[in-house]
């Protein structure tokens, strides 16, 4: 079975990370699996983990007063999974539900703060990796809340 | 055989009419009386004219192979096509046409196809995926992105199953869904970072609303593509469809005729220009 440092670079997200970061980034992290149906966070809870889904799809869904339950996303394979873990006040911004078996590798927020804090070349890798997936959601967020294809488009 | 006057349009009568959506339907046309050729190439347009009303420029949205009849489809967004929506079988239209650079199928031989597309944009493409189906051995794979507003905006679903079970690989994205929709929920530039690419053997076409083709550039350009790899379809306000009322003038291009279809590096400077 493989470490966790080493599946670690089969994921497009670590994939400019020296080895020695995975080695330190592979021991806060565990595999874990999720069945359907479950949730792996819920909005407003203490943030003290993220994950890299390596199988599955899972939604991440607010709720709205009056709407009932918003499917804001889904995630797929590859997608990693909650940037609260760096944020402060560390709580989680939106519910994430399993929509098909996830198999991920669930890693302690707490944990890599720590490693990151000791060690700021980590740290600010970390970030700017984070930062990304932050702007590519924004992104495409704004896409979804400008309505492209609705009146006037195509 | 074509009119001999591009500006002169002929009439043609609707033979079929279907609902895709609430406010997108699709119409087959044949000539009136006399004998029209109706061969087009895919991504070409016709101007169609609703008598009384006016006149727009629609994609073609059918079979290039089967050209017994022109069939398009339309989105009810303004005041021709609003018209046009009331349309019944036995009605009769004007057609101008075909005018337009086609999507380059010829460049695509020995490569893979992308499509991407936004909302109605699927229909221009539409003709692509029936050539490509009807020529397989010519290519490589099919992949085809397209991004909707939600799963009941969705256009020619009818097929999709079909297209699957033919080796077209057909992913789905929604800008908004209810816990009954089992694909992905998101922006359609979310589909690029999961597709299986060989930028160096993929040629990508692309039709949606300008702004989903700005932001589908980045991603695309970040997994290798280069720029004269990537074909667009762009909109205008197309009126004469033969370069000469201007119009439709984008920088250096008319759209009607040296469009609608441009590699993206012909475009890329241009494209953020607020006043083009």
């Amino acid at each position: 079975m493989k470490k966790i440092s080493e599946l670690l670079n089969d994921c497009v997200f670590f994939s400019h990370f020296p080895q020695e970061y995975l080695n330190l980034i592979g021991g806060c992290g565990k595999n874990r699996v999720v069945k359907s149906g479950q949730y792996l966070a819920q909005e407003g809870d203490a943030a003290e983990a993220f994950y890299v889904l390596r199988k599955g799809r899972v939604a991440i869904e607010t709720h709205m007063q009056g709407h009932g339950v918003l499917l804001v996303e889904t995630l797929g394979s590859g997608e990693l999974i909650g940037w609260s873990w760096l944020v402060e006040p560390f709580k989680w911004k939106f519910d994430v539900r399993v929509l098909e078996q996830a198999h991920l590798i669930e890693f302690d927020g707490g944990c890599l703060r720590k490693k990151a804090e000791n060690n700021p070349e980590l740290g600010y890798l970390l970030m700017k990796k984070i930062a990304l997936v932050i702007a590519g959601r924004l992104s495409a967020t704004r896409l979804q809340l400008i309505d492209i294809y609705g009146k006037g488009g195509h | 055989m074509k009119s001999e006057n591009p500006l002169l349009p002929v009439p043609y009568r609707v033979v079929k009419y279907t609902q895709e959506t609430s406010d997108v339907f699709t119409i087959e046309l044949v000539p009136e009386g006399s004998q029209q050729s109706m061969e087009f190439s895919p991504g070409q347009f016709n101007m169609l004219y609703q008598f009384g009303v006016g006149e727009v420029a629609i994609s073609i949205s059918g079979n290039s192979a089967k050209a017994d009849c022109y069939v398009h489809t339309i989105r009810a967004v303004g005041t021709v096509t609003r018209r046009m929506k009331m349309l019944t079988e036995r009605s009769q239209i004007g057609i101008r046409g075909p005018f337009g650079v086609p999507w380059p199928l010829d460049k695509a031989q020995g490569k893979d196809i992308i499509l991407v597309a936004g909302g109605i944009g699927l229909a221009p493409l539409r003709p692509v995926i029936y050539a490509y189906l009807a020529n397989k051995s010519k290519y490589g794979r099919l992949s085809v992105l397209y991004g909707a507003r939600s799963p009941k905006d969705l256009v020619f679903k009818k097929e999709f199953s079909k297209w699957r079970k033919l080796g077209v690989e057909l992913s789905v994205a929604v800008d908004a869904a209810g816990p009954t929709w089992k694909g992905h929920v998101g922006a359609v530039t979310k589909l690029i970072p999961n597709l299986d690419l060989d930028p160096g053997k993929s040629l990508v076409m692309v039709c949606g609303p300008e702004i989903m083709m700005r932001f589908i550039a980045d991603p695309l350009l970040g997994r290798g593509v280069v720029e004269k790899d990537i074909y667009v379809s762009m909109e205008r306000n197309m009126q004469c469809a033969v370069g000469f009322c201007g119009h439709c003038q984008y920088g250096g291009e008319f759209i009607c005729k040296d469009g609608p279809v441009f590699s993206f590096d012909r475009l890329s400077s241009t494209f953020l220009r607020r006043e083009f």
